[in-house]
């Protein structure tokens, strides 16, 4: 079980701010209207992401699983920033 | 589901729970209390015997005194109008640099002597709701993690529950055994009340730590840019810097009736100032303003020198993310719907720490059980939990009491003392024993709410009930009320005691 205590502790909130953080990126219209309703999302996506992760059975796979979804999210993040928003 | 998978999330609403519950517990019945510290602080204007209520004549005298001898609150302090927040007319200034909120109040002789502010009972029991009585800053961060911790504790929950949903809801089995009368208990009060719960861990995350999550956001998301994109939504108008140029303020009066030009409806609460002695000063007049929507509020932006307007936010102009921001606030004040809501959150918040408190005897009940090893984590998390929830509910029953009889400054040192005596009571006493004593302390506090206000305002509650009004007798019924259910309660935990088994509410020989 401390696995995934130290899972959700860990890759929680990285994860959360990661899908937030594209989704208010990519979602079309004005920024002004848009960010704030994606951000008051923030608590319950945190919440729900961490309680996935205890439907895991294998906690190798799961960190496998978490540190995978991690990198890709923010290079993912980072090709939004970098190409989309700015270009 | 797979049984394992049950197991992780029973171990997920065990941990989450136990971390959480007793923070919980102050938050719920302090918060319960709070949803009416509108109405509370008239009760404490009727049950004290007060001077005459102070006049607006007497603001603009009390402004220009504090700015005289603190000049640096000139940068922004508060005017707050008798009415809603009590019978006070007082300047509330923040002190960056000592870091405490002093108040000075109208009718304070001498005039316009500092008093630190919040040390009232009222808002005793308002910050307990988010700081469980630990300092501010501090309180506030832990709450914010709490919230997220009572999340997980919810949606485990469901998922440990959800299989047997519709066999077991309304199942009352008062013959198996206390363990299973207090889990049904447990169950029935949660899932019919989930909504609520649902909406107080979301919005109370955002309310204790949503301004600190948005720092990741700006740094990693947003490159800095992200307060640009929310300043409208926090601010009516953009931040002026000051000219520098002195100018002579507008009295309070002449604001309010400005105000009341651009928006009749609105009724004026309170007034904030900024940079008030400057040409571009500005004062914000915030008020109720009745409106379809979920949101009341509303503000006037004046010019403090000219009182030209300089902006104006009311419901209907919320963009969506203020509208839902604002939302999920009030949903958590509960004054939406006037009385019908502010009883039901109250009812609903007394269930909630019940909810707390029964999760907890229930783990304790179960432990000792299953294993005899151990023993002494399980006193001291029963201890605990008799000692801080019923402590706090002891102590906020005498804080009611020193509301009537001793001035502020006594407040905080009632509240603590009574605290932290529940708690070594319950820390040297056995465990079944303590229970049922401190409820009956809780009782007698309780009853003696309305007999320390007949002493101190000279009348009996239910007199002013012959005139019509309904405030003395709402209030002090209702402490009645939860004198008589906490008897009830003590009387409960002493026939436990006395049922002599393995468990640890059971009293040893």
């Amino acid at each position: 079980m401390a696995a995934k205590h130290w899972a959700a502790v860990l890759f929680g909130l990285p994860l959360t701010i990661a899908l937030i953080g594209i989704l208010a990126l990519l979602f079309p219209g004005e920024a002004q209207r848009s960010v704030l309703p994606w951000l008051l999302f923030t608590f319950p996506v945190w919440v729900l992401i961490m309680a996935l992760m205890y439907l895991s059975r294998s906690n190798k796979k799961l960190w496998l699983l978490l540190t995978v979804l991690t990198v890709f999210s923010y290079s993912l993040l980072w090709l939004i920033k970098t190409y989309v928003v700015a270009g | 589901m797979k049984v394992s998978t049950q197991k992780s999330f029973r171990n997920l609403h065990t941990w989450t729970g136990l971390l959480t519950g007793l923070l919980l517990f102050i938050a719920f019945y302090a918060g319960a209390i709070s949803v009416f510290v509108h109405e509370l602080q008239q009760w404490h204007g009727a049950v004290q015997q007060r001077s005459a209520p102070p006049s607006l004549a007497q603001a603009q005298p009390l402004i220009d005194q504090v700015l005289q001898q603190h000049p640096q609150a000139a940068h922004g302090f508060n005017l707050l109008l008798p009415g809603a927040h009590g019978p006070d007319l007082a300047v509330l200034w923040y002190d960056a640099e000592s870091g405490k909120q002093y108040k000075f109040a109208a009718d304070e002789k001498p005039a316009a002597t500092p008093q630190l502010a919040r040390q009232d009972f009222i808002n005793l029991i308002y910050d307990l709701h988010f700081t469980a009585g630990l300092p501010r800053q501090t309180g506030l961060y832990l709450f914010g993690i709490a919230c997220i911790l009572y999340g997980l504790a919810l949606l485990s929950g469901i998922v440990i529950y959800a299989p047997v949903f519709l066999k077991d809801l309304f199942a009352f089995r008062s013959d198996q055994g206390t363990k299973r009368k207090w889990l049904d208990m447990h169950n029935v009060v949660g899932v019919l009340s989930l909504p609520f719960h649902v909406i107080f861990a979301w919005s109370g995350a955002v309310l204790t730590i949503g301004f600190l999550m948005l720092a990741p956001f700006q740094f990693l998301v947003f490159d800095g840019k992200l307060l640009e994109i929310l300043e409208p939504d926090f601010d009516v108008v953009a931040h002026v810097e000051p000219s520098g140029v002195q100018a002579k303020m507008l009295p309070p009066e002449q604001l309010l009736a400005l105000a009341a030009e651009h928006m009749p409806a609105m009724q004026p609460e309170m007034l904030y100032y900024h940079d008030a002695d400057d040409t571009n000063g500005t004062v914000t007049i915030y008020g109720h303003l009745p409106s379809a929507t979920l949101t009341q509020n509303a503000a006037v932006v004046l010019n403090s020198a000219s009182g030209e307007l300089a902006g104006m936010l009311s419901p209907d102009q919320f963009r969506p993310g203020t509208t839902f921001l604002r939302g999920l606030q009030n949903l958590h004040y509960g004054d939406f719907a006037g009385y019908a809501s502010k009883w039901l959150y109250f009812v609903l918040g007394l269930a909630g720490a019940l909810l707390f408190y029964s999760g907890n005897l229930l783990w304790l009940e179960v432990r000792r059980r299953n294993s005899s090893a151990q023993p002494a984590k399980l006193r001291v998390m029963a201890s605990l939990t008799l000692g801080v929830c019923l402590g706090s509910v002891a102590g906020v029953s005498a804080l009611f009491i020193a509301g009537s009889l001793l001035t502020e400054a006594w407040h905080s040192t009632v509240y603590f003392s009574v605290f932290f005596a529940a708690l070594v009571w319950a820390f040297i006493r056995q465990p079944a024993k303590a229970g049922a004593e401190l409820l009956y302390i809780c009782a007698l506090l309780t009853m003696l709410v309305p007999v320390a206000a007949w002493y101190g305002s000279g009348a009996f509650f239910l007199t002013p009930l012959l005139q019509g009004a309904l405030l003395r007798p709402a209030v002090e019924g209702t402490a009645v009320l939860l004198a008589v259910l906490f008897c009830l309660l003590a009387r409960a935990s002493q026939r436990r005691a006395n049922r002599l088994d393995n468990s640890i509410w059971a009293k040893t020989a």
